[in-house]
C-alpha cells in the first residue's frame, strides 16, 4: 500500500504537506523550475553585465609647479644681494646723483609722494613706467601751481609710496640719508647699512621685529631642530618691499572637490544660513 | 553525537521540503541573497566608493540598518522577560520564536558590519588574543563581545531546548535557566553597548545626548515584538491548512468519542502506561486502583475522533500505543498544536481547569489509548512526579493563541508610547531654547540651506509613530487586523527614525560645519535588501526546523 | 508502518529535483562572486598576516619596508625610501597658526597633497581650509569650504586652516577598536596602514573633521610620487584605510618643518618642539593669545590659533 492511505482514505497530516513533488504536486514542481530558470538567468545576467562602478567625481592635477612661492612675496633684498656677492652695480647711488645735491622729492596735490620714474624698477619692483611708457617717449610731468605733481587718474596707487597709512610715511628722507644716499638711517638718527635695513624696520615696527626674532613672524623653513640642520629666515625685506610693503592677493588654490557627484538639484556644501540666533 | 548528528541531519532535510509557496517564498529570497552577494563582490573590488558614504557622511544605510537590526534581535528576547520572570504561561512556546528571531536578527547586524568594514579582510584584528582587541576602551570591541556573546547564547538555548523537545525530554534547568537569565541580560546590554557607541562621541553634539540610550531601548521594544506579531500570525497560518479540512472518512462518520471501541482499563494498562511514563510506577497502590474506577482503554483507528473542540466532557486521556494528533480550529483555520505517542497525554487541560475542550484530538495511527475520568486524573496528580511530569506537558505545547499576541501588543503599546514621549523630550530640549546644538535637528525636520533630503522620511516616520501609538491606544487594535497595521506602522516608522533619523543626521553638518547629504547607491541598496533576505531566509528555515519540532511531528520516536 | 504521515525529508526524486535547483542557485552564486576575478593586488599573503606594528621586531618591520618599497615600486615605477622614523627624544610636537596673517591661499593644502603622496582621484586632503566671516563669531557652521575668489584675502574674512590637532586627549585613538590608531610619545597620532580594518569609528569620533578614509584606490600621478617615506607617515595607503595629517613625520623626524609650514607665503604657520624653551611655538605659547577649538570637547589639542598682537 503507498504511503499515506489508508482503507482507500487518504490521510495526510495538516501541515506543510509532506513532500509535494513525490506526490506529484504540479504547483511545487513548477515553482521549482520557475527557480531553476531563475537562478540561471541570474547566473548570465552576472556573466554578461560587467562590474562596471560609477565613475567618480573627476579632480584635475594640480601640478607641483604651482605651489612655488609667489615671486612677490619673495623677493631679493638689497642686503641679499650685498650678502650673495651679487651685482650691486643698481644700488651705487652717487653713480647719477650728486653728494651736494640731494634728490628732490616731488609730490602731488595730496602730499603724496610721487616715485621717480628711474627707479621704478629698483623700487616698486612690481611696476615698470616703461611696461607703458616706452623710454623713447619719456614722460613728461605736470605740474601745479603750488609746484607738485599732477598724478593722472590712470597712475592712482601706482606711483605713489604704498608705506604707511594715513601718508605718514610720506617722506624718503624717513629712512634714506639725505646725506649719504648709500645708506639708512632710523628716526633717531643712527645709520644703516642697506644690509642692515632689518634694524631699520624694526625701529617702528617693535613688536613685529621682536616676533621675528623669536620665530613667529615670517616664513619658516628648513630645519627646527637647529643641531639636525640650518633654518631658513627671511630678512624683512626678502617678503615686504619696502615702498610698498603689504602683500597684494594670491590666487587662491582649487578648494575641496567631493567624493560624489551632486544629485540633480541638490545645491554644494555652502555654508549654512544663519537662521537668526 | 550520532543521536544529535540524526537530528541536525532530520532538521536539514525537514527544511528542504514545502509546499509551493514555501518553495516560492525561499526561492525568492536566495535569488535577493545572490544579487546582493553580487553586489557586495563589487564593493570589494571597487572600494566603499561605490556607496553613496563620503568622508562627510561616513556611515551610511549599512550602519543605520545594523543599528536596527541590533534592537530588533535585543527585543526579540523580551519576550523572555513575562515568561520567566513573570512566569506568563501563554507566551512560554514562543520564546523560542523570540530568541531564533533574535539569532537571525544578529547574524543580519554582523553581515552589515562586515560590509560596512573597509578591510574585511582584517576581521582577525579583532580576535582578542590573535589581534589587538581594544576593550575595554573602545565601545566598538564591547559590541564585538556582546553581539557574539549574544549569538552564541541564543543558539545554544534555542538548540537546547528544541533537541530536549525532539529528545522528549524534559530540559534540565540549570542548562538553561541560567542562560536564559544571561540572555535578559545580554539583550538589554548589546542595545545600550550600540547606543554608547553614538553617545560617546563628544564631537557630535546630535548623539552626544544621554537620551539616546532610552530612545534606543524603547524604539526596540516596539519593533521587536511587533516584528514578532506579525511573524506569529505568519507561523500559525503556515501551520495550518488554507483549504477544508481534509477528514477521513471514519472521521466523517464517526461522532461520538464513545463509538469507539472501548473497554475497562485494568492494572495491566496502567503497567505498559507505565513502560512509556515512568513517573507512573511512583503512584501508590491505593492511587492507581482509585484512578482505574470508570477507566476505559479505547481502541482507535487513523481518524477516530478521541475529543472534539468545545466539547464540554472533561476526561484525560494518555495515549498507550500509537499517535494521535491534536488540532485546533481557529478562524477557520486549523492548526495542529500537537503530536503526542506513548506515554504523552492529551485532554488534560479540561480535566484540569473545567474549561470547554481546547482541541480536536484524531488518532493518527491504530492506537490504544487509556481514558481516566477528571477525578482520576487529580488522584495521580496527588504523587509530585507525577504533577511535575503532567504539569510540565501541559505547557509543552504550540499554542500560538490570541492571547499571547494580546500581550505583545501591550508590549508594543507601552513601548511607543514611551519611544514618542522620549523623541517629545528631545525636541523640547533642542527647540525651546535654540542654540546651536540643535542644527542637526533643523536639518532633520527642516532642512538646512536647500539640504532637505531626510525631511520627508522624517515626517513620514513621526506620523507613522504617532499613528501606532494611537492606533494601539484604541480598543480598535485589540482586532489583529488593526494590530497588524498597527505593528507594520510601527516597524516602518522605527526602521526610518533609527535609521535615518539618528545615524545620517549625525554627520549633517560635519563638525566644521560643512553640509553634505547622503544618498545611497543602488549597489548599497542592493547590499542591503541581499542582507535582509538572508536574514529572513535564515529566520523561515530555523522556524521551518522548529514549529515541526515543537509540534511534536518531528522528534525522536518519528524517526524513520 | 503502512501508515506514517511524519514529514521526514524527501524521497529519491524529489531531492533530484531539488538537487537541479541547489546546482542551479550554487551556480547562479559562483556568477555572483565573478566581480572578485578583478580583486588583483588586494592583499597579499605577508601583507594579510603582518603584525601589529608595536609588535614587529626590528628585523621583522625591515621586512616589511622592503616589501613594501617593492610594492610601492610595482605600482609606481619607481622605488623610494621608506623608514620607520622613531620619535626623538625630548620632543612634543606643537603647531601654532597666525590667524591674523593666513590669507586662505591654500597652499599648505595642496603641498600636504604632494609631500604625503596623497590621493588625487578621489581626492584626500589633510587639510581644510574655512573662509569665515568677520562678524564677531568663531561658529564653524558659518565657514565656507568652497570660496574660489579672483584674489584672497577678501575683505571682511578671515581664513582658518583646519587639519589633524594631535589631541592630547584624543577621542580618535579611544574609539578605534584594534588600536590601529595610537598616539607616539612625542605627540603625533599615528595610524598603521597595514592595521586599521576601515570600520571608521575614528572618523566618526574626531570633532575637527582631520580623518580621511580610502574609499576607493587612490591614485597618484607617478612623477608626483615623493619618494622619502616614512612607514607611519607617507607611503601610499591602501583601499579601505583611514589615514589623516601626522606632522609630516618623515620630515619632523629628521628635525625638518613639515610641508605647509615651509610653504606658507605669509609665514602664518609654526612648528616646533613645545619643550625646547627657545622654540618660536614656546616663544607663542608664551606671548600670544592663543585659543583651540572646541575647548570645551576635552580634547586638548595640540594646535593652537594665534593672533599677531
Amino acid at each position: 500500500m503507498a504511503k499515506g492511505w489508508q482503507d482507500g482514505v487518504r490521510n495526510r497530516p495538516l501541515y506543510w504537506p509532506r513532500d509535494y513533488l513525490m506526490n506529484g504536486d504540479p504547483k511545487a514542481r513548477n515553482v521549482l523550475a520557475l527557480l531553476t530558470a531563475l537562478f540561471l538567468a541570474l547566473a548570465v545576467g552576472f556573466a554578461l553585465v560587467p562590474a562596471q562602478p560609477g565613475a567618480p567625481v573627476r579632480v584635475p592635477i594640480v601640478p607641483r609647479s604651482a605651489l612655488a612661492i609667489a615671486p612677490m612675496t619673495v623677493r631679493i633684498s638689497a642686503a641679499q644681494l650685498v650678502k650673495s656677492g651679487g651685482d650691486v652695480s643698481g644700488l651705487d647711488c652717487y653713480a647719477c646723483h650728486h653728494k651736494e645735491s640731494p634728490p628732490e622729492i616731488k609730490s602731488d596735490a595730496a602730499h603724496r609722494i610721487v616715485l621717480p620714474r628711474e627707479h621704478t624698477d629698483l623700487i616698486l619692483g612690481m611696476r615698470n613706467c616703461a611696461e607703458c611708457h616706452p623710454p623713447s617717449d619719456p614722460v613728461k610731468l605736470d605740474y601745479d601751481d603750488s609746484g607738485n605733481v599732477i598724478v593722472p587718474k590712470a597712475h592712482k596707487g601706482l606711483v605713489s609710496m604704498a608705506h604707511g597709512r594715513n601718508f605718514r610715511n610720506e617722506n624718503c628722507y624717513n629712512c634714506h640719508d639725505r646725506d649719504q644716499l648709500d645708506q639708512l638711517h632710523t628716526p633717531d638718527g643712527e645709520k644703516l647699512k642697506f644690509e642692515q635695513a632689518t634694524l631699520l624696520c624694526a625701529s617702528c615696527h617693535g613688536p613685529t621685529y621682536r616676533d621675528w626674532l623669536a620665530g613667529a613672524h615670517g616664513r619658516t623653513a628648513g630645519y627646527w631642530d637647529r643641531s639636525a640642520g640650518p633654518i631658513d629666515r627671511q630678512e624683512c625685506a626678502s617678503c615686504h618691499d619696502p615702498h610698498a610693503p603689504a602683500f597684494t592677493g594670491l590666487i587662491p588654490m582649487p578648494g575641496p572637490h567631493l567624493l560624489h557627484p551632486l544629485p540633480k538639484g541638490q545645491p554644494a556644501p555652502s555654508k549654512p544660513d544663519d537662521h537668526a540666533l | 553525537m550520532s543521536n544529535y548528528l540524526r537530528f541536525l541531519r532530520r532538521c536539514a532535510s525537514v527544511s528542504l521540503v514545502g509546499d509551493w509557496r514555501y518553495y516560492t517564498w525561499i526561492g525568492a529570497l536566495t535569488a535577493l541573497c545572490i544579487i546582493g552577494l553580487n553586489a557586495y563582490a563589487k564593493q570589494v573590488v571597487a572600494g566603499l566608493e561605490i556607496t553613496g558614504m563620503s568622508d562627510q557622511v561616513s556611515w551610511g544605510v549599512y550602519i543605520a540598518n545594523f543599528t536596527f537590526l541590533v534592537g530588533m534581535a535585543a527585543a526579540a528576547v523580551m519576550l523572555v522577560i513575562p515568561v520567566y520572570i513573570y512566569k506568563n504561561e501563554d507566551l512560554h512556546d514562543l520564546v523560542i520564536f523570540g530568541e531564533l528571531l533574535a539569532v537571525a536578527a544578529i547574524l543580519m547586524c554582523l553581515a552589515f558590519v562586515t560590509v560596512d568594514l573597509g578591510r574585511p579582510d582584517r576581521f582577525w584584528h579583532l580576535i582578542p588574543g590573535i589581534g589587538v582587541f581594544h576593550f575595554p576602551g573602545s565601545m566598538l570591541s564591547w559590541d564585538v563581545l556582546v553581539l557574539n556573546g549574544y549569538l552564541v547564547l541564543n543558539v545554544y538555548i534555542c538548540g537546547y531546548l528544541l533537541y530536549c523537545r525532539y529528545q522528549n525530554r524534559k530540559p534540565s534547568k540549570w542548562l538553561y535557566i541560567p542562560f536564559v537569565f544571561a540572555a535578559i541580560v545580554w539583550a538589554i546590554s548589546i542595545h545600550t553597548v550600540t547606543a554608547f557607541l553614538y553617545v560617546g562621541l563628544g564631537g557630535r553634539p546630535f548623539w552626544n545626548s544621554s537620551i539616546v540610550g532610552p530612545r534606543f531601548l524603547a524604539s526596540a521594544f516596539t519593533a521587536g515584538p511587533a516584528f514578532v506579531i506579525l511573524a506569529l500570525q505568519v507561523v500559525r497560518r503556515a501551520s495550518g491548512s488554507a483549504k477544508a479540512v481534509e477528514l477521513p472518512v471514519s472521521e466523517r462518520e464517526a461522532a461520538e468519542p464513545h463509538m469507539i471501541a472501548s473497554r475497562t482499563a485494568t492494572f495491566e494498562d496502567l503497567d505498559r502506561l507505565a513502560k512509556h511514563l515512568p513517573e507512573v510506577a511512583a503512584v501508590s497502590i491505593e492511587d492507581r486502583r482509585a484512578c482505574l474506577v470508570g477507566a476505559t482503554v479505547l481502541n482507535a483507528s487513523p481518524g477516530d475522533v478521541l475529543l472534539r473542540q468545545r466539547a464540554l466532557d472533561n476526561d484525560a486521556f494518555f495515549v498507550l500505543t500509537g499517535r494521535v494528533v491534536v488540532r485546533r480550529d481557529e478562524g477557520g483555520r486549523t492548526r495542529i498544536t500537537r503530536n503526542v505517542g506513548p506515554g504523552e497525554q492529551f485532554g488534560e487541560v479540561s480535566a484540569i481547569t473545567g474549561t470547554p475542550r481546547v482541541a480536536t484530538a484524531v488518532a493518527m495511527k491504530p492506537s490504544e489509548v487509556l481514558c481516566i475520568t477528571a477525578d482520576a486524573l487529580r488522584r495521580l496528580m496527588k504523587t509530585p512526579k507525577m504533577d511535575e511530569i503532567i504539569s510540565w506537558r501541559m505547557g509543552e505545547r504550540l499554542m500560538i493563541s490570541d492571547r499571547s499576541l494580546l500581550i505583545l501588543r501591550a508590549i508594543v503599546q507601552v513601548s511607543m508610547i514611551i519611544n514618542v514621549f522620549l523623541l517629545a523630550n528631545e525636541l523640547f530640549t533642542e527647540f525651546y531654547n535654540s542654540n546651536r546644538h540643535d542644527i542637526s535637528w533643523r536639518y532633520l525636520l527642516f532642512g538646512l540651506d536647500g539640504h532637505h533630503a531626510l525631511v520627508p522620511w522624517f515626517w513620514t516616520a513621526i506620523t507613522l509613530n504617532v499613528g501606532a501609538m494611537v492606533l494601539l491606544m484604541l480598543p480598535l487594535s485589540r482586532s489583529l487586523k488593526w494590530l497588524n497595521v498597527a505593528c507594520i506602522m510601527c516597524i516602518f516608522g522605527i526602521w526610518i527614525e533609527k535609521g535615518m533619523g539618528l545615524v545620517i543626521p549625525g554627520f549633517v553638518p560635519t563638525p566644521l560645519g560643512e553640509l553634505v547629504e547622503y544618498l545611497p547607491t543602488l549597489n548599497e541598496t542592493l547590499v542591503c535588501i541581499g542582507i535582509w533576505a538572508f536574514g529572513l531566509l535564515c529566520f523561515t528555515i530555523l522556524l521551518r526546523m522548529a514549529v515541526p519540532i515543537l509540534q511534536g511531528q518531528l522528534t525522536r520516536a518519528t524517526e524513520p | 508502518m503502512p501508515f506514517d504521515t511524519e514529514e521526514d525529508g524527501m524521497s529519491r526524486r524529489s531531492f533530484l529535483r531539488t538537487s537541479t535547483v541547489l546546482s542551479a542557485g550554487v551556480a547562479a552564486v559562483a556568477a555572483g562572486l565573478a566581480p572578485l576575478r578583478k580583486l588583483g593586488e588586494f592583499t597579499s599573503v605577508d601583507q594579510f598576516l603582518q603584525k601589529y606594528y608595536k609588535e614587529l621586531t626590528p628585523q621583522e618591520m625591515k621586512t616589511v619596508l622592503e616589501r613594501i618599497e617593492t610594492e610601492v615600486q610595482r605600482q609606481y615605477g619607481v622605488r623610494p625610501h621608506v623608514r620607520d622614523y622613531k620619535p626623538m627624544n625630548g620632543v612634543e610636537y606643537v603647531y601654532a597658526l597666525n590667524l591674523t596673517r593666513c590669507v586662505g591661499c591654500r597652499k599648505c593644502v595642496h603641498a600636504c597633497v604632494a609631500e604625503n603622496n596623497q590621493s588625487r582621484n578621489p581626492e584626500i586632503q589633510y587639510i581644510r581650509v574655512l573662509k569665515m566671516p568677520n562678524d564677531g563669531t568663531f561658529d564653524m557652521d558659518k565657514g565656507d569650504h568652497n570660496y574660489a575668489p579672483k584674489s584672497v584675502p577678501e575683505p571682511g574674512f578671515f581664513f582658518m586652516p583646519v587639519q589633524c590637532h594631535q589631541c592630547k586627549n584624543p577621542p580618535c585613538v579611544k574609539v578605534c577598536p584594534v588600536k590601529a590608531t595610537w598616539q607616539e610619545p612625542d605627540g603625533i597620532t599615528v595610524i598603521d596602514y597595514n592595521w586599521c580594518i576601515g570600520c571608521r569609528y575614528c572618523e566618526a569620533a574626531c570633532p575637527y573633521f582631520a580623518r580621511r578614509f580610502n574609499f576607493a584606490s587612490p591614485s597618484i600621478p607617478s612623477e608626483q610620487l615623493n619618494t622619502n617615506m616614512s612607514y607611519l607617515g607617507n607611503r601610499p595607503r591602501y583601499k579601505g584605510v583611514v589615514e589623516k595629517c601626522h606632522f609630516c613625520i618623515q620630515r619632523s623626524r629628521v628635525g625638518r618643518y613639515p610641508a605647509c609650514v615651509e610653504v606658507c607665503p605669509t609665514g602664518s604657520r609654526k612648528f616646533g618642539n613645545i619643550l625646547d624653551p627657545k622654540s618660536e611655538v614656546s616663544y607663542i605659547l608664551k606671548n600670544k593669545r592663543v585659543l583651540v577649538l572646541k575647548a570645551e570637547l576635552g580634547t586638548l589639542p595640540r594646535f593652537f590659533y594665534y593672533f599677531d598682537i
